[in-house]
């Protein structure tokens, strides 16, 4: 982000924090987020309040709503609040095709969100590359892969890939073999996850993105490791808040890149912020064999 | 012979303007002259005078009705004229007479002297010279004082217009001798006189005299202190005329387009003060030769060069060096003029100890060059050209741009007759960038250019003096490459289009007091393929490509109607009212919040981004004293128009190839009053306006289908510009200016999602930055070499005085305290960016 604003921002010698406070009006509009997937597991909807712009974001937990969710079929998923503003649904999984109905009633206002399932497209696992020996430690064999590029994709996803060192990684290797310092020190700590990231796979180039994110690769696989992809699908709805929801906070830019300011266009009725979504998973799991 | 007189006048016949082209009806056959003119005026009641010696023919043959102007030549011959003026027919002898006024020390052509005709010490009429320092004029021969001025240099005088050379030489007044010219001022055209209406004209003079930033002074810096102009302050070149954007105005170097006038990302415009011999800017009662823009018309012209002598004429400052050299080719029949700039603010950076600046690369340069040469006392042809680049340059994030704009004019000036001047151009004009995004790890460059090939061919035709005639007509050719890179897929497909325009218009002096302009241009534009094209599906989800074949796939044309009327209360009070609609076949896309403007993408009309079209309607009041030393003026103007361009929430422009489905049109209004007062002559000397105005748009798929202002929407404007000398080798100058903060949006709150504080608006630019205010001072001393060959002055000035911080945006963001620090905070704060505080300069000036 700062990245981004620098180069936007390199005609410019003179910056100052400014009060302009008189702006602010603080609403407390109901915010949500969160949704229904293909996956069997309990799904999760978080409530807060809006808040002010400036110093730390702390957002007020909303406590006390009624949520449900509404297939087409008129069936009812009611969903639990675990914690202070965490609402839960009971294990359940949505079907592709599907219209789903998020119902939230508080102090005496009704607010809906409607959005439809997807079907994610089958996509190939990643590719893995072995490392070459010498860039090897300890006679170990390391493999890496290149994250999948931002943009291009051809559909959009919300995207998460996990690699996860196998718990019996030893069987892999000959007797004799001795972990490096660091893996040893996580098979003794049980941490197994060495990548866990979430972000987006959009179809068209956004620049600003690319300057914030880039391409990168993870080099911490061994033999045994699982590597797990997930694509969750987006309406095209969905898919147009999540572009105008980054437009305006990590693709942010006064530069030329920059991305004409509005209100991020939610699906919750009474004036809600957010968004309540519907999403087909694909998963993608390979472990890496000898 | 026959003296019997059979008059049968039409019943409806009746006195002024109706005589002029009412048809009288005479019983055919032959008259005495001065009994029939005699019975013509009786009828109607006129008094007749004129001398009874220019009659030709003291017997006339008539053979059926005729007009009273082709009874007269059948008296009085070819050149006779007549006036009604208070019930009285004046019948004259006119003459033509034709010229150039230039200035006699460098031959320099003087656009817009005024060249006066004078009876009995009181103007009578009189014309101003056009852009080649060309005038020409019918006269009656009784009148037949001519007085030539132009502000700046000592008027001339010709009690015989038989005397009137071909080349009238206007000497440049010194500063003792100004003081003269005010106590001995003589008729001259004056702001009353013309029926130009939000017209300015600014000339060298008055540009050097003004304070400007680093010490270079600066066309559009000046512009942009004019009523019912705006800026977005510091660092931008941007200007905004009555409500328009800032593409809509039409600014020209030679007759080429400049598609960005800007230099240093916006500090300073392509135009080097030193080349510039005559600027007008048209924010009204544009002429109809004029077209292609909306709001306004900048017409820079660049100077001939010396024909008489070798000189020169630079100045050294702390940020740029600039040269000219101008001389003879041949003395009297051609010159040359070649200026360079070069600003070297690199250079120091290269001494500092810090890595990231040191290896900084900022800085720019520009070269005009000219030459004219006189063929013979009725061929001229001038050859001109620009070629200005900017770099910038940062080798530690691997990143660097570079813009800059070509223009090439030629141009053939021809009189045919006293009466026919045309001017035939031929135009090559470019603008282009390149962004290197090496460091990006994805991107490797984005280019974007516009070219403009044209041909233009201008006439003038003085048919007498109650009819000035101009028509002529233009055609361009236009490849735009709004964006492409190494990845083709991204490119945005290029887009070539033809402009044409006729245009005719007349200047009709109705009676003394009365002068109406009239025209029209009608303007053709043409896609022309082979191109790329899209289809946007009706819900607008989808896009689909199609392939246009060669030939022309889409057009649009219109009328542009201009209208622009003068009458006169008196000889120093003059109302004024004008109309003109303009169209406009591209536009601008940005959606940068800052000033600077390099990164403009030019695109054309399409199918979805429909020809912009504008009305202006526009009334003023004028004033000037007695010794014209003081000019009084305000005007009140409307503004409406279509198909305004703003683009889609969320949209961005770089890198994407469809950038033209993100565009949203609309109507847009603006309206408001200017008031300016202007002091012309004596030790000080300046101009001080006031300018209240509102624009707005209103997109129906955005801001809810509401109305909101405009980014430039400024209601207060207040501008000074003053010169004052304390001696013959000190003067002082002052610019003060103060506008209502520009329109922008804050956000009001926020809500979190996925982590992030996701900013909430109220409605577009439904919040202000700060008002901006600035004054700016400078002491300019010349050195004591007033007759040497060699002169120079030190020019010392000091940009915002007070030292204010204007704002040039705000946004918000985590904490960021200067643009090194790249630590992490979970603070978010609103920022205020501004370029500087007070800017100190000291320039070294010279002349030889």
């Amino acid at each position: 982000m700062k990245y981004i604003l620098l180069i936007s921002l390199l005609a410019y010698s003179c910056i100052e924090i400014v009060n302009v406070e008189e702006v602010q009006n603080i609403s407390g509009t109901l915010v949500v987020e969160g949704g229904i997937t293909s996956e069997l597991k309990r799904h999760q909807v978080i409530l807060t309040k809006s808040h002010g712009t400036t110093g730390k974001a702390n957002p007020e937990p909303v406590t006390g709503a009624q949520l449900s969710i509404y297939d087409s079929r008129d069936t009812e998923y009611i969903l639990t609040e675990q914690s202070s503003g965490m609402y839960f649904t009971d294990s359940i999984a949505g079907e592709v095709g599907e219209v789903y109905t998020l119902v939230i009633n508080y102090q005496n206002q009704r607010y809906e969100a409607i959005d439809s399932m997807v079907a994610s497209a089958a996509v190939g696992p990643i590719a893995l590359q072995p490392l070459n020996v010498s860039q090897s430690i300890s006679g170990t064999q390391y493999f890496e892969f290149f994250y999948r590029d931002n943009f291009g994709s051809s559909q959009p996803y919300t995207y998460t890939i996990t690699s996860e060192i196998a718990k019996n990684v030893k069987d892999y290797y000959p007797a004799d073999w001795q972990p490096a310092d660091w893996l040893q020190k996580r098979l003794d700590e049980s941490r197994f996850v060495t990548t866990d990231s979430t972000y987006y796979l959009l179809p068209g180039l956004e620049p600003p993105a690319i300057l914030a994110y880039g391409r990168t690769n993870d080099s911490r696989n061994l033999y045994g490791s699982i590597i797990t992809e997930r694509f969750y699908s987006m309406s095209p709805k969905y898919y147009a808040f999540i572009r105008a929801m980054l437009s305006e906070t990590d693709w942010k830019t006064l530069g030329p890149f920059g991305y004409q300011s509005a209100n991020v266009p939610g699906n919750v009725s009474n004036g809600a912020f957010g968004y309540f979504h519907a999403s087909d998973v694909y998963l993608v799991s390979q472990e890496i064999q000898k | 012979m026959r003296w019997c007189i059979a008059l049968i006048f039409f019943a409806f016949a009746a006195h002024g303007q109706q005589l002029t082209n009412t048809e009288i009806a005479i019983v055919p056959g032959k008259y005495d002259a001065r009994q029939l003119l005699a019975d013509v005026a009786s009828h109607y009641q006129l008094q007749l005078s004129y001398n009874p010696a220019l009659i030709k023919n003291e017997e006339v043959i008539i053979s059926g009705d005729l007009k009273l102007q082709t009874l007269i030549t059948k008296i009085f011959g070819e050149n006779s004229r007549f006036k009604l003026k208070n019930d009285r027919l004046v019948i004259y002898q006119s003459t033509a007479i034709n010229g150039f006024v230039r200035d006699k020390e460098t031959g320099e052509a003087l656009i817009g002297a005024s060249v006066a005709v004078v009876y009995d010490g009181k103007l009578v009429g009189g014309v101003i010279t056009n852009k080649y320092g060309f005038y020409a004029l019918e006269l009656p021969q009784t009148y037949t004082e001519i007085q030539i001025a132009y502000m700046g240099y000592m008027p001339v005088t010709y009690a015989l217009y038989e005397n009137v050379p071909d080349i009238i030489e206007l000497a440049p007044a010194s500063i003792k001798l100004q003081e003269i010219v005010v106590t001995d001022s003589l008729e001259k055209i004056a702001l009353v006189d013309t029926d130009k209406i939000g017209h300015l004209s600014i000339s060298p003079k008055v540009l050097k005299d003004a304070p400007a930033l680093f010490g270079e002074s600066d066309i559009i810096k000046m512009v942009q202190l004019q009523p019912g102009v705006v800026s977005n302050g510091e660092g931008s070149t941007n200007f905004y005329v009555r409500g328009g954007q800032s593409d809509q105005n039409l600014v020209m170097l030679d007759e080429a387009p400049v598609f960005n006038p800007s230099h240093l990302l916006g500090f300073f415009s392509v135009f080097n003060a030193d080349a510039i011999v005559q600027t007008d800017l048209y924010k009204s009662g544009i002429p109809a030769i004029y077209g292609g823009r909306l709001s306004s018309v900048l017409d820079v012209r660049m100077k001939e060069g010396n024909n008489q002598k070798l000189a020169g004429a630079g100045g050294i400052g702390l940020l740029a060096t600039r040269l000219l050299v101008e001389g003879p080719l041949k003395k009297d029949k051609s010159s040359f003029v070649v200026t360079a700039r070069r600003t070297y603010a690199d250079l120091f950076f290269k001494l500092s100890k810090d890595e990231f600046t040191r290896k900084t690369s900022i800085y720019f340069y520009d070269i005009t060059a000219k030459l004219n040469f006189k063929i013979n006392p009725k061929n001229r042809v001038y050859f001109s050209g620009y070629f200005g680049r900017d770099f910038a340059n940062i080798k530690t994030l691997q990143y660097g741009m570079d813009w800059g704009n070509v223009t090439l004019t030629s141009r053939w000036n021809h009189i045919y007759s006293d009466k026919l001047f045309s001017n035939l151009t031929a135009i090559y004009s470019r603008y282009d960038y390149q962004l290197d995004l090496s460091g990006s790890g994805g991107l490797a460059n984005w280019r974007s250019s516009l070219n403009n090939y044209g041909l233009k061919a201008d006439f003038s035709y003085y048919h007498n003096d109650n009819i000035f005639v101009k028509f002529g007509g233009s055609i361009s050719y236009l490849p735009y490459k709004p964006g492409f890179g190494d990845d083709p897929a991204l490119a945005v497909p290029k887009k070539n289009t033809l402009e044409s325009a006729l245009y005719v218009e007349n200047e009709h002096q109705l009676s003394n007091k009365s002068l109406l302009t009239y025209g029209l241009r009608y303007s053709l534009f043409q896609l022309v393929g082979p191109a790329t094209t899209f289809d946007i599906s009706s819900n607008g989800n989808q896009i689909s490509e199609v392939k246009q074949g060669g030939g022309i796939y889409t057009n649009y044309h219109g009328p542009e109607p201009r209208v622009r009327y003068r009458y006169k209360l008196n000889a120093y009070n003059s109302v004024k009212a004008s109309y003109d609609r303009t169209r406009q076949y591209k536009q601008i896309l940005t959606n940068l919040n800052l000033g600077f403007n390099v990164f403009d993408i030019w695109i054309p009309s399409t199918k979805y981004i429909l020809p912009q079209v504008a009305d202006q309607y526009s009334m003023g009041f004028y004033k000037t004293t007695r010794n014209q030393a003081l000019d009084f003026s305000t005007a009140l103007y409307y503004k409406s128009m279509r198909n305004q361009v703003a683009l889609a929430d969320h949209s961005r422009l770089l890198m994407n190839r469809y950038m033209e489905t993100e565009v949203r049109q609309g109507r847009g209004q603006a309206y408001g009053v200017e008031v300016t007062i202007n002091k012309n002559t004596g030790k000080l000397t300046g101009q001080l306006s006031y300018t209240w105005s509102r624009t707005k748009i209103k997109v129906p798929e955005l801001n809810e289908g509401k109305y909101y202002p405009t980014s430039f929407d400024q209601p207060h404007h207040v501008a000074l510009f003053a010169s004052y000398y304390l001696s013959k080798r000190v003067r002082l100058g002052a610019n003060f200016n103060y506008s209502t903060g520009r329109p922008t949006m804050y956000p009001v709150e926020s809500f979190t999602y996925d982590g992030k504080a996701v900013p909430v608006y109220q409605q577009r630019n439904s919040q202000r930055l700060p008002d901006y205010h600035r004054l700016d001072l400078s002491v300019e001393i010349k050195n004591k070499n007033f007759d040497r060959r060699w002169q120079s002055s030190w020019t010392i000035a000091f940009y915002n005085i007070y030292n204010r911080y204007n704002a040039s945006g705000i946004f918000l963001s985590e904490e960021l305290n200067d643009l090194g620090d790249f630590s992490q905070s979970d603070n978010r704060a609103y920022h205020k960016l501004y370029l500087f505080g007070i800017v100190p300069s000291i320039t070294y000036n010279f002349r030889f």
